[in-house]
């Protein structure tokens, strides 16, 4: 026990650690900048985040980091549900039902993150969405409303949803094979001691092998989402309105290049730090629970 | 392995539900609609962002009186350059308005209207790296050439340096950079971006040559076979330029700098 105690504080260290080591970078970065002669101009960024008119409003770059969050939100969630259907169908039925899930996880697992990104985009996008949806979805003001808060902007509905099903699919590839390992793990013994209890075969499944087995894949999962939100910047190449494409628009506009890199990569570290942060308590949590 | 077998003849048989494309007219989808989904790229002065994160431009003042004189509202989608033509014919949006120049690989793939406008290329160069006065000078195996990936910068570059590198980026801000930097010696690009960078960085930049070195037409793109969107969209070419309008939008975006505040 004492010893994952100290374990917490420890995760607090990893945090100030993190940030020490992100100022070091930014010395390190403006000492190669003093010898490349590069004008830096900082004033004017701040209204890409906050802007007064009538009030205080959030500009571009804050939008897009608040896309980002949500874009991440919405391929966790989505991705992670895929995954727990996909290790499931495999454990229990690998040679039929189980068989074209292999084909789409290991075809999704050998091509490059962009590429399945153009190939959703591309092709797959506006078959998954007819223009009947969003003709319903605009007539109705509530539903509009909704989608708009917590989806995204109707204009871009159809590139959301490609972009958003896209990665999914391609992170709940790798997050099922974790999910499926888990499932591996479980020893045999157990259901034989469920089965012998007069639970079914059911019960045994969903009330002893599953819940065990995704807390054991719970840390490495959670490594695979902090490479969902980098990986949503991949969704700047198909227009979609997260912090990296927005980053990019602000840059073709006013030009100042190492500003806007420096601030990406500042945004990036904060909300992976954070979240990794966020992930080690769980974990220690889940460690508590079985030792 | 006989179960396999049977699940590997139904994915077999999934392409057959597969792709059933359907024609329709996007001038009545349009006006049904009430949006007209306008594609672009920012690009200065043509389209722009300001920090509240409206468009502002040439090519969007362009596509708001066009989608003003139809009746309806207008949608701008932003897309990468380098992608924006299959962004077009798998119906992302309805036009390219974004300052595209006419050519001919390009009319194999989507259809153009009448031009409403003429752009050049422009060359702007280093100081440290060369000291040039025409063209030829940069006809060198050691001179390299930032332009911007899919542009027609790229083409020309390379017609009218064929000894020259040509270094190609997804971005106008890389190219730019990479120039500012002196990994590249020129940057070319469509006027007056490069007049703009060389007052920007009178220290380090100049343009070789004063002009223009070609001429190309600029027109709207649409996808192939909509004959009858192509008709509306050259008569209101025709109506607004013999009003004086173009010309008068062209003179404030790419002649004076007023609207600078709006985005630095």
């Amino acid at each position: 026990m004492k010893g994952y105690i100290i374990n917490k504080k420890q995760v607090i260290w990893d945090g100030i650690i993190g940030f020490f080591l992100i100022t070091i970078l930014f010395l390190f970065i403006s000492f190669i900048f003093e010898k490349l002669d590069y004008r830096f101009e900082w004033g004017g960024l701040k209204e890409y985040f906050f802007y007064y008119d009538n009030g205080i409003k959030s500009g571009l770059i804050l939008n897009g980091i608040f896309f980002t969050l949500k874009l991440s939100l919405f391929i966790i969630m989505t991705s992670t549900f895929l995954a727990i259907i996909f290790a499931i169908i495999r454990f229990l039925s690998p040679n039929f039902l189980g068989f074209p899930i292999y084909l789409i996880t290991e075809t999704l697992r050998t091509i490059p993150p962009l590429v399945v990104m153009y190939m959703f985009y591309f092709f797959i996008g506006d078959r998954l969405i007819p223009d009947v949806l969003l003709t319903f979805i605009e007539g109705n003001n509530i539903v509009n409303f909704l989608v708009e808060f917590f989806v995204s902007d109707l204009s871009i509905f159809k590139q959301f949803f490609a972009a958003s099903i896209g990665l999914a699919f391609y992170e709940a590839s790798y997050i099922s094979e974790i999910i499926r390992g888990g499932l591996n793990g479980i020893s045999k013994t157990q259901v034989e001691a469920g089965l012998s209890l007069g639970l079914n075969r059911y019960h045994v499944f969903t009330k002893i092998i599953l819940p065990q087995a995704l807390e054991k894949s719970f840390p490495a999962m959670a490594g695979q989402y902090v490479s969902i939100i980098k990986n949503t910047s991949i969704a700047s190449v198909v227009a979609i309105p997260e912090l990296t494409f927005v980053s990019m628009e602000v840059l073709a506009t006013n030009r100042l290049t190492f500003e806007i890199w420096l601030i990406i990569i500042l945004i990036y570290l904060i909300i992976n730090i954070i979240l990794s942060m966020g992930i080690k308590m769980l974990d220690i949590k889940i460690k508590l629970k079985y030792f | 392995m006989k179960k396999r077998f049977i699940m590997l003849m139904l994915i077999f048989l999934l392409p057959i539900f597969a792709f059933s494309a359907s024609e329709v007219n996007t001038l009545d989808k349009i006006l049904k609609s009430g949006k007209l989904r306008v594609g672009m790229s920012s690009f200065v002065p043509w389209a722009m962002q300001t920090k509240k994160g409206e468009w502002v431009g040439f090519e969007i003042d362009v596509a708001r009186r066009l989608a003003q004189d139809m009746g309806v509202k207008v949608e701008f989608v932003p897309t990468k350059w380098s992608g924006i033509i299959p962004a077009l014919l798998t119906s992302k949006f309805d036009i390219i308005i974004g300052g595209m120049g006419i050519t001919p690989e390009r009319a194999l793939k989507v259809d153009f209207s009448q031009p409403y406008d003429y752009s050049g290329m422009s060359m702007v160069a280093n100081r440290s790296k060369i000291t040039a006065t025409k063209l030829s000078d940069f006809n060198r195996s050691d001179v390299v050439i930032a332009v911007r990936l899919g542009s027609t910068a790229a083409t020309v570059a390379s017609q009218v340096f064929p000894k020259a590198t040509i270094k190609m980026f997804d971005d106008e801000a890389q190219a730019i950079q990479e120039l500012l930097n002196g990994r590249a010696t020129a940057f070319v690009s469509s006027a007056p971006l490069p007049v703009f960078l060389a007052i920007e960085h009178k220290d380090k930049l100049y343009l070789p040559v004063k002009e223009t070195f070609t001429k190309e037409p600029i027109g709207f793109a649409v996808r192939k076979g909509d004959q009858s969107f192509l008709n509306f969209l050259n008569s209101w070419i025709t109506i607004v330029s013999s009003e004086g309008w173009l010309d008068k939008r062209k003179r404030y975006w790419f002649e004076t700098k007023d609207w600078e505040h709006l985005i630095k």
